[in-house]
This record gives structure tokens, C-alpha cells and sequence, in this order.
């Protein structure tokens, strides 16, 4: 089965080194890329297209809506999110078995009437809703490694229990319904939240049994990072392999990578392409 | 020279294709060179 790799070009600095950096792993046949997007060009199937208005309207409140499209950040949040949800729709087909979605604006502190933080569009809400309304798919684990709590997916999940969010951040320990919010203290280092985290996963997932994992993966608690948890930039592919071997575990593989949080360019040159690398292989 | 991650449409056929592996030469198509297609940057939040 198939890897895809979903991309629209920015013009931050974050993401400078890319597609280029990917180097061969888009030669992998199993890899496929699906980018936007292109002025006046005919349509192809990897374009990465818009989702449509009436998909935002799902998740988060038409006013809220109204007020992003008002902002300079709207196409990019609107790309950003669509990753998501085209990934999500290419894995209900069976054309995927996995993804990694580049973007350029988060998903988790976009809620249904608020948005903060870099996020505009909660982009595994809208893939959650659009595989239920056209898949019939029910249940879904959202894992959210980025160092910052996510205050939008929380609300936007905290009545629904057929989704586990389990959010891994400095904040106290919580939980409403399938909602989990797990204390990653500052300078916990590696071998401790890899054990925080394999423990969780044991305790939680597999008797959830989600239909398909989204990981909020964010690389911004490395250290010298903004929200520094000490972490060494190898934390990533650690967790990478534990969260590749849970979607295995449980639900036939079917994961979706977002990058959420962190700034530096050569960290992301670094990071991204190992996670991609150990998507795609078997 | 061809980009990785670049893709390029033959205006002849129709044909697009994408740059996996770069490499020295230009691809052709129909006996022409293909047309690079630009990408439109788009914000981000860096």
C-alpha cells in the first residue's frame, strides 16, 4: 500500500528546503505526491484542491469562517486544512495507506468558534466529519505530540466519544470523556515521554479501536525550540516507529502525519524526511 | 535542468508528469520540451 505526501508551496521560511529535500523519496513507487497548487492549469488527479465551504461549516461556526476568509492567512489555512481532509479521503478509498500533510498554518487551537495560535481551520476535525458524512467511518484517535495543549480539537471532541484525543502537553493532567490531556513537564527528555507516551497508547488505543490515527505532530518541544521540552531532534523518529507500530496494531496501518508546530529550517530538513521514509516503508 | 518535485505538462498532448529524481536534461514530450508549471506560493504562518 501507498504513501502520500501532501504539499502546498509557502512563502515562509520553514519549509524553504522542500519538495527538493525529499531527494529520492518521491522516486519510491509507493510514494505519491499530491501538491497545489497551479494558476490556469488543467486539473489532475494530484492536484491538492480546496475543500469546500459547506465542509468548513461542519466543524467550525460560519462567522468564524466569514472572519478567516478576511485574512491575508486564509488560502494557506484553507490548503493547510485540505491536506488533511484529501489525505483522510484517499485512505477511505484504499489509494493510501498512509500520509504525511505538509502545512503551513496548524489545526489544533482552531475550535468551532475560535482560532489562535497559527491555526485557522481544525484539519483532522473536517477530515473526521467528511469520513463519516461520505465513508460511514465512526471512530477515529487524534495523538497530538506538539508541545502546546490543543485547545481547539479538545473542544471541538470533548462530547463526542467515538474520537480519543490524546493531547501530550505541559498542561495538567485532564480528561473529558475520550479527551485526555497527558503532563509533559519542560526538560522530561526523551526516554520519559517515550515511556509516557507507550504507556498511554497501551492503556487507551486499541480498546478504542479507531478506524484511523491522526498524529498532530508538531517538532517544536526540541530543544532550543519555542516550546522546549528537552527533547533531542531523534525523539521524532522514536516516536514516529510507536506510532506507525500502533496505527499497525490497531487499525490496519491507516495513519495521517500533520505537521503542526515549530519554526527552524534545518530542523525541518532534518525531521520530515525520516517520518516520511518510515510511512512508506512496509 | 529538471527539479525534483516539479511538475511539467507537454502543451501537445496534454501529458503531465512529475520530476521524481532531478537530473541534467529537460523533459520532452511529443518532440518538445515540457513547460515547467509554477506553483503560487501561498502565506504560512513562519
Amino acid at each position: 500500500m501507498a504513501t502520500g505526501v501532501f504539499f502546498y508551496y509557502q512563502q515562509g521560511e520553514r519549509l524553504r528546503d522542500f519538495p527538493q529535500v525529499l531527494g529520492g523519496l518521491l522516486d519510491a513507487p509507493q510514494v505519491f505526491f499530491y501538491d497545489a497548487f497551479y494558476e490556469a492549469k488543467p486539473p489532475s488527479d494530484f492536484d491538492l484542491d480546496p475543500i469546500p465551504l459547506e465542509s468548513l461549516y461542519r466543524v467550525h461556526d460560519p462567522q468564524m469562517v466569514a472572519r478567516v476568509r478576511a485574512l491575508p492567512a486564509y488560502q494557506g489555512a484553507l490548503y493547510s486544512a485540505s491536506g488533511t481532509v484529501a489525505a483522510a479521503v484517499r485512505i477511505a478509498r484504499r489509494e493510501l495507506k498512509n500520509a504525511f500533510v505538509f502545512t503551513g498554518y496548524g489545526d489544533h487551537h482552531a475550535g468551532r468558534n475560535f482560532y489562535g495560535g497559527g491555526c485557522y481551520f481544525n484539519g483532522a476535525a473536517l477530515a473526521v466529519h467528511e469520513l463519516r458524512a461520505r465513508f460511514g467511518l465512526r471512530r477515529f484517535a487524534i495523538i497530538d505530540t506538539d508541545a502546546h495543549h490543543g485547545d481547539g480539537t479538545w473542544q471541538l471532541f470533548a462530547r463526542d466519544s467515538e474520537v480519543l484525543y490524546i493531547c501530550f502537553c505541559p498542561q495538567k493532567s485532564a480528561r473529558i470523556n475520550f479527551n485526555l490531556n497527558i503532563p509533559t513537564p519542560p526538560g522530561m527528555g526523551n526516554a520519559r515521554y517515550l515511556a509516557l507516551a507507550e504507556r498511554a497508547f497501551a492503556e487507551h488505543v486499541p480498546a478504542f479501536a479507531p478506524e484511523l490515527i491522526f498524529w498532530n505532530w508538531g517538532y517544536d518541544g526540541t530543544q532550543g525550540e519555542y516550546g522546549d521540552l528537552g527533547l533531542s531532534p531523534g525523539f521524532h523518529a522514536q516516536m514516529a516507529a510507536l506510532i506507525k507500530g500502533l496505527a499497525g496494531k490497531v487499525c490496519g496501518g491507516k495513519l495521517i502525519v500533520i505537521l503542526c508546530g515549530g519554526s527552524k529550517r534545518p530542523l525541518a530538513r532534518t525531521l520530515i524526511p525520516p517520518i516520511i521514509d518510515m510511512l512508506a516503508a512496509e | 535542468m529538471s527539479q525534483l518535485g516539479k511538475r511539467y505538462r507537454c502543451e501537445e498532448c496534454g501529458t503531465e508528469i512529475l520530476c521524481t529524481k532531478a537530473g541534467e536534461g529537460e523533459p520532452q514530450c511529443c518532440a518538445k520540451d515540457m513547460v515547467l508549471q509554477e506553483p503560487r506560493p501561498l502565506p504560512s504562518s513562519d
